[in-house]
């Protein structure tokens, strides 16, 4: 069984104070995977959501880069992308080719209007050009609003996501626990819609998940360093699934996901 | 009265093969908020099973959220169905408070209650040191009986589990959460010297470290394992402390050991 934790970060947090008061390095999360058992992860850096997408997305690719082999051959860079409106980002097109040219496979984005947040919109009219872009080459989408534990995604926004963009592979990160009667019809109906498996912080959840909708609608993920990647592992590893169930969340289907980006016209393009 | 938690009987494997797991935090039932898979006893001790966790010690939905003597029954009748396996706290709810002092000798008659839950936020956020609350604080400093008091960002400050701490020094009190909301760091300050007071984890073993620092800052001996379970999720709470990196002593105290004294429980043959 291969793990593939979809949610993690590396980078200086804020601070969550006493617990969280440090430097994440590239070394640091591998160390982490190799003592909970955790062979890849996706991971983000932290000034990418606490200060600039872009200069964060920089900073990862260039921390990265100065990896040994076999520390970057184990994480898979996470680029954290805004709507073009402001110049902060380049248009769609042109970020989607430089981000897959520098290996990204996944992108994520913070819409929150929240203090944690991006503040914009996931509508069309605002964020249509990128999110049609991220469909047309299959980028799997992180989408993470920042939930307070007792929060409530905005469910029109995933809505019409989802429905929009039938062919991006939408990760909802934090859905939280108290959220199943509004989620599930969503998933219902829209099959590109995933599940963080720790976001969901339901009881019997991930076994309610698969029974309902299937072991590929759930990717496994920890939010590590912020939240225990030990604690994923227990909910995935205990839960009462099938191991070809079990495979799937664990790696199998963002695995095939992130296979499936497609590449080759893009990075053309950006030549 | 001992407790036979039947550990023998039970195959554990790592990372949860400890000799005793006791869930000093967990609830029972639906929740009108929203929906929870599998919230009856049964499918809990199945959770349990998986898990490795012995003994859960229970706190009913419809107790500390609807009819407080609803929820003391359902407890009653999960505790007789799993024996050894559910125990309960006793909820009261100090808007009827003419009825405090009956309902925790109707319940503490039952030898399956083992502690007392308040839940103030869901009580119309009534204060703890409120006078309806006074009989419970009575009663269990007179028979030790173990207080699990939530505790939230909106609610009583820390100071008034502190205040409750001096003046019941015989009071076992869990604070719930382990007062994340205050600010950990603070919690360390007011409750360092309170020896009365242990911190129920349930909550904060979501984030890495926290076991941790709160071992380092005030001893394995005033932490205990909870999970909210079905409220939310026992595996995610229960990862968190035994992938922590705290030694093996540690552990056992945090997940039953610790437990286990408060409670009164004794570890089956």
């Amino acid at each position: 069984m291969r793990y593939l934790d979809c949610n993690t970060f590396i980078g200086r947090p804020a601070g969550h104070r006493p617990y969280l008061t440090r430097a994440v390095t590239a070394a640091d999360l591998v160390g982490e995977m190799d003592r909970v058992g955790v062979h890849e992860a996706a991971a983000y850096h932290v000034l990418a959501h606490e200060y600039a997408p872009e200069t964060g997305n920089d900073l990862l690719l260039s921390t990265l880069a100065r990896e040994p082999g076999h520390v970057r051959a184990r994480i898979h860079p996470v680029g954290v992308v805004l709507p073009p409106h402001t110049g902060e980002m380049p248009e769609p097109d042109r970020l989607l080719a430089g981000l897959l040219a520098a290996g990204v496979r996944m992108a994520r984005v913070f819409p929150s209007s929240a203090m944690a947040g991006h503040r914009f919109s996931l509508a069309s009219w605002c964020s249509g050009e990128l999110l049609t872009e991220l469909q047309r080459v299959r980028m799997p989408l992180a989408v993470d609003f920042t939930l307070f534990r007792r929060g409530e995604p905005p469910w029109h926004e995933i809505h019409d996501l989802a429905e929009g963009y039938p062919g991006l592979p939408v990760i909802l990160m934090d859905v939280q626990g108290r959220n199943n009667r509004t989620l599930y019809p969503l998933l219902k109906r829209y099959g590109n819609l995933h599940v963080q498996s720790a976001g969901f912080n339901v009881h019997r959840g991930l076994e309610d998940l698969c029974a309902r909708f299937g072991a590929h609608r759930v990717v496994f993920g920890s939010g590590f360093p912020l939240r225990t990647m030990g604690g994923a592992r227990l909910q995935l590893d205990r839960a009462d699934l099938t191991e070809a169930e079990r495979e799937l969340i664990a790696s199998g289907t963002l695995t095939r996901l992130l296979a499936d980006v497609e590449t080759k016209e893009t990075v053309t393009d950006a030549r | 009265m001992p407790v036979d938690t039947g550990t023998a009987h039970r195959d554990k494997s790592a990372p949860t093969d400890w000799p005793l797991v006791v869930d000093a935090h967990c609830h029972l039932g639906a929740f009108r908020n929203f929906h929870i898979p599998g919230h009856h006893a049964d499918a809990m001790v199945e959770v349990m099973d998986l898990l490795g966790i012995d003994v859960a010690v229970v706190a009913a939905h419809a107790g500390i959220h609807a009819d407080y003597r609803f929820g003391n029954d359902q407890v009653l009748a999960a505790a007789r169905r799993h024996p050894g396996r559910v125990l309960g706290y006793c909820c009261i709810n100090p808007n009827y408070a003419a009825e405090v002092r009956d309902e925790l000798e109707r319940c503490f008659a039952e030898p399956a209650f083992r502690g007392i839950k308040l839940h103030p936020e869901l009580h119309g956020d009534y204060p703890l040191d409120g006078p309806a609350y006074r009989p419970v604080w009575e009663f269990a400093a007179e028979r030790g009986i173990p207080v699990l008091s939530h505790s939230y960002f909106a609610g009583d400050p820390l100071a008034v589990f502190a205040a409750l701490a001096d003046e019941y020094p015989s009071l076992p009190l869990l604070l719930g959460h382990a007062g994340l909301d205050y600010g950990l760091d603070r919690v360390v300050d007011v409750v360092g010297a309170r020896p009365g007071i242990h911190l129920d984890l349930t909550g904060p073993l979501s984030w890495d470290g926290v076991v941790e620092f709160l071992v380092r800052e005030l001893g394995a001996e005033r932490l205990v394992y909870g999970s909210d379970m079905p409220f939310m999720n026992a595996a995610l709470q229960l990862g968190g402390c035994v992938y922590a990196r705290v030694d093996r002593a540690a552990k056992e105290r945090i997940l039953g050991g610790n437990a286990a004294a408060l409670f009164g429980l004794e570890v089956g043959p």
